[in-house]
């Protein structure tokens, strides 16, 4: 996949949206900046690869609805978060019920965590098809219900190298037509709970035992990821786990993309994924299923 | 006379688990870590079933079939691969390798057990074919 699209940022001062602007550059989007709606329109005119453009409330307040509308017509994919001010919120959102409106509108003064959601939400199928994040929940889902009824409690699009570890992380990596990897991520006593269900009637584990099992489960459900792409005819090799015992750390590498982090729950239990996924052959994902796999728990006689 | 198992995985979670519900039937679990642990096992006692998994340190599991497969006593063994892997074309590969069967986990050890019944009591691949009679439990 390629990652070089662009994002617009449109602000009368450059300088409001430096965070996310760091942030989408991390990311490896190309980030510009104009100060007006005019300007926008003519860079969106010369530029296909704009995925994005945000624009601050003073600028959107300037020819907004001129700037939408023509928007709709010559770009209707193209992805729009607008700055409100915090005032105008509900004449805004009358608005925008009545005519060409924005994907999404935040309160000014923005907040980080809201804008990078926003951002992350527009800019998710870019990153993860929808085909292939439903994959990634789908997995965790199918082999963590061999343990009890887990459920998904949240997913997020998290920017690389911003990864906080638990108690015991175990990673795997893969590579191959699809490459990357998937972090597992509990608690020591949400491991020791669900390795009682894992071998039943054994107490006492030590932690190398639950570090073990969180990568067991890592590779299983890895496997059941793997499985998608081999449907379409992607050859994956993956590696064998490590673990990482680091509470409260964080890791980083060397990632120019977003990885996709899943919660799973069972009670009180929670399971933490994190999947990364820095490359894949998107024209297989296009062809559709080709290739027959294997189902959870099938014995297949050679 | 006590079924002799072998589990090969690098995963002692993975390990426990199968012995555990292996030795409630009154199986002998031995455990080997990756695949060379399990041809040193193999050669120092014969067993009547193999499982393995695939992606392990040091030797992978499909090299040590090939391995095992030129054994003496282990050319008519059920060697079960039991791993993450659910590939068709991986599954083929052990095959060649002379797997007799491919399992994909997660898989309840219950189920495990009633392929392991299936296969000691020679039904399954080439443990049929057999000129060495195959090791049976006193259950």
């Amino acid at each position: 996949m390629k990652s070089a699209r662009q994002v617009l940022v449109v602000d009368r001062a450059e300088g409001a949206f430096l965070g996310i602007m760091e942030e989408l550059d991390l990311l490896g989007f190309q980030v510009i900046w104009v100060p007006t709606l005019a300007a926008a329109l003519d860079f969106l005119a010369a530029n296909e690869r704009l995925s994005l453009v945000i624009a601050s409330a003073a600028a959107a307040e300037d020819g907004g609805t001129d700037f939408l509308t023509q928007v709709k017509e010559v770009r209707p994919s193209l992805r729009m978060i607008w700055g409100i001010r915090a005032t105008a919120t509900a004449t805004a959102t009358a608005n925008r019920e009545r005519g060409p409106a924005p994907h999404s509108l935040i309160p000014e003064p923005f907040r980080p965590d809201a804008l990078r959601s926003a951002v992350s939400a527009l800019l998710a199928e870019h990153f993860y098809p929808s085909l292939v994040a439903d994959a990634i929940k789908g997995a965790a889902l199918e082999v963590l219900r061999t343990l009890g009824d887990f459920r998904i409690e949240g997913e997020a699009f998290l920017v690389a190298n911003h990864t906080a570890l638990s108690d015991l992380s175990s990673i795997i990596s893969f590579s191959g037509e699809a490459s990357g990897h998937l972090m597992a991520s509990m608690t020591d006593e949400h491991a020791r709970a669900l390795y009682e269900r894992f071998v039943p009637g054994v107490r006492m584990v030590a932690v190398d035992r639950l570090e073990d099992l969180v990568g067991e489960l890592c590779n299983r459900i890895l496997g059941r990821i793997n499985a998608f792409f081999a449907q379409h005819a992607m050859s994956i090799q993956q590696t064998t786990p490590i673990f990482i015992r680091a509470a409260g750390s964080t890791m980083r590498y060397p990632g120019r993309r977003p990885s996709f982090g899943v919660q799973l729950t069972r009670g009180d239990v929670r399971v933490s994924l994190e999947y990364y996924l820095a490359d894949f052959n998107a024209s297989k994902l296009k062809q559709g299923v080709t290739d027959e796999v294997l189902s959870i728990g099938e014995i297949r006689y050679l | 006379m006590t079924w002799s198992i072998l589990v090969v995985d690098d995963s002692a979670a993975a390990r426990s688990q199968l012995r555990v519900a292996f030795e409630a039937k009154g199986a002998r679990v031995t455990e080997a870590a990756n695949g060379r642990e399990g041809l040193w096992r193999a050669r120092a006692e014969a067993f009547d079933l193999v499982f393995t998994d695939v992606h392990m340190p040091a030797m992978d599991g499909l090299q040590m079939i090939q391995e095992l497969r030129k054994q003496p006593g282990y050319a008519a063994t059920p060697i079960f691969v039991l791993t993450s892997d659910a590939s068709t074309t991986r599954a083929s590969e052990g095959k060649k390798a002379g797997a007799n069967a491919w399992v994909v986990k997660p898989i309840s050890p219950d189920l495990l057990w009633k392929a392991v019944e299936k296969a000691l009591f020679g039904k399954v691949g080439s443990a049929t074919k057999s000129s060495e009679p195959t090791r049976s439990a006193n259950k």
